[in-house]
Order: structure tokens, then C-alpha cells, then sequence
């Protein structure tokens, strides 16, 4: 009886632990690298894609790399909620904002921890390099 | 002889660090853009010339430093082959342009390879040289890539 006691509140113990979740584990460096360098394409994809001209090629691009990083490309649909459309982005616009995310992956890439994840990410900013450097307006570097 | 182009295992041919294979790979450059800058005349095709002669200049000076990188380690730098494989094809300017796009595309890959098993300092100088390989192609007739030097 004695024991039969003693294991009741055992087995209740194990249950209630068994049951609280367990708290999720930090995000590695590496991870929340990669999650502001996803928003970071995001804003800049953003910006190619109100450009009328040449610049609206990098969105393809700017989808690949999202899709190397493991993100989902935002949606090119445009919603009915939308209350505002981005202002068409000038060549030049187009051109300083993947100057800026190319110096930012150069960056990345230089910090990451995996050296998978640095390759990956100095590809991206040599892509966006090449891209830039034939972007009109400009003679290439 | 070696091949003309940096191998695109550097890992195969690389003698243990990730400097020696862009050591290597920069010994097979600038031997290769010497042969393609001598068949190519200033004359009749000056644009390719000058985009010749900007790599040629720019993979030596790399070589040295990269030299002195491997030295600053206390390892014996990487010694050139005594000859390359000329690239085949090179007696037009079409030719030239084409093997000068298919070296800057090994060394982007080269570079690619080196940035995954660099860290700090080293790492930065192959992301750039990774860069300057990708943006090079376009002088030579390449195009943007969505992920130049990854296979």
C-alpha cells in the first residue's frame, strides 16, 4: 500500500513534465544571420520590382537566393487589401539598393559561422556584383 | 604539365590549405592569361586586349599576395607547374574571349571553395577575389549568374 502510494504521485510527476513543452532552442548566430539577410533581400527584391526598367530582372534573382536561404518568395500577386502601390523605382534607386545588399552579403558572408553558408552567401554578392555592373547607366566595374 | 585552368576540385590538387589551392590557381592564371594576351593583338581587338591585360595584372599581383599570405603561415608556397595546357581554340579573338571566361569561371569557383574553409581575414580577401572573378566574366563575354562559382 505503502508503495503503491509512493508510485501514484511519481507517475503524476513524470506526466506533468512529460507534457510542458520544452522551451525552443535559441537560434543559432548563423540563423539569425540568415533571417535578417531574408528581410534584408526582401526589402531590396521589393524595390526592383516597382522599377519599370532594367531593374525588375533582379527579382528572379533575389526569389533564387530566398529560395537558397530556405524562404519562401514573397507572393507576386498583388493582394486586394493592398491600399497603396509602391512608387515606380528609378535605374539609379534599383542600382544603390543592391549596391547596399551586395555590401551586406560581402559582409555576411565574412561572419557566418558555417563555411557552407559563407560560400553560399559570397555567390549571392558576387551575383548581385555581376548584376549591378550591367545594370544601364553605368559602365560596368 | 598542368592544366590551364585552376582545378575545379581544388580539394584533388590543393596541397593540404585553402591558400595553396588559390596559390595554385593563380600560378595556372597568370601563366594562361600571358599565352591569350600574346595572341591577342592591341590593334584589331583593343578592348579585349586592355580586359586581357587588366586580368593578367590584376591575378599576378593576387599571386603574390597569396605568395606571401602562404609564407606568413611558415609553409613552403606552392610552386607553378613549368607549363600549362595551352586552351584549346585560342586562335581567333572568339576563341581568346572564351578561354579567358572559362579560367575566370574556375577561379570563381576556386574562390567559392576557399571562402568555405577560411575564416576572418582570409576569408574577406577570397570573397572579394571570388567577386572580382564574377564580375570579370562580363569583360569576356559571360553573363550574370545566379550563383557564380556554386555548381
Amino acid at each position: 500500500m505503502l508503495a503503491g502510494a509512493a508510485v501514484v504521485p511519481v507517475a503524476a510527476c513524470d506526466l506533468l513534465q512529460d507534457s510542458t513543452p520544452e522551451p525552443p532552442p535559441a537560434p543559432s548566430a548563423d540563423e539569425l544571420l540568415v533571417d535578417r539577410l531574408t528581410s534584408a533581400i526582401r526589402r531590396t527584391r521589393a524595390v526592383a520590382a516597382a522599377s519599370a526598367g532594367a531593374g525588375r530582372s533582379l527579382v528572379a534573382v533575389h526569389d533564387a537566393h530566398l529560395a537558397a536561404l530556405g524562404a519562401p518568395a514573397p507572393s507576386s500577386s498583388t493582394s486586394p487589401t493592398a491600399t497603396a502601390t509602391p512608387a515606380p523605382r528609378t535605374t539609379g534607386q534599383v542600382r544603390a539598393a543592391e549596391v547596399r545588399l551586395e555590401a551586406r552579403l560581402t559582409e555576411a558572408a565574412g561572419r557566418a559561422e558555417d563555411g557552407d553558408l559563407a560560400r553560399l552567401l559570397a555567390s549571392m554578392a558576387a551575383s548581385l556584383a555581376q548584376h549591378v555592373a550591367v545594370l544601364p547607366g553605368r559602365a560596368a566595374r | 604539365m598542368t592544366s590551364g585552368s585552376p582545378s575545379a576540385s581544388p580539394s584533388a590538387s590543393a596541397e593540404g590549405s585553402p591558400l595553396q589551392a588559390a596559390l595554385a590557381a593563380e600560378h595556372a592564371a597568370v601563366y594562361v592569361y600571358g599565352i591569350l594576351g600574346g595572341r591577342t593583338s592591341r590593334g584589331d581587338a583593343p578592348a579585349l586586349y586592355d580586359a586581357l591585360r587588366s586580368a593578367y595584372e590584376t591575378h599576378r599581383a593576387r599571386r603574390d599576395h597569396v605568395q606571401s599570405l602562404v609564407a606568413d603561415t611558415g609553409e613552403d608556397p606552392v610552386a607553378a607547374d613549368p607549363a600549362y595546357l595551352t586552351p584549346a581554340g585560342i586562335g581567333s579573338a572568339n576563341g581568346v574571349r572564351r578561354a579567358a571566361l572559362d579560367l575566370e569561371r574556375s577561379c570563381a569557383e576556386t574562390y567559392a571553395w576557399v571562402v568555405s574553409r577560411t575564416a576572418g581575414a582570409d576569408r574577406s580577401w577570397a570573397v572579394n577575389a571570388l567577386k572580382d572573378a564574377a564580375v570579370r566574366e562580363l569583360a569576356f563575354g559571360g553573363t550574370p549568374q545566379t550563383l557564380p562559382g556554386v555548381r
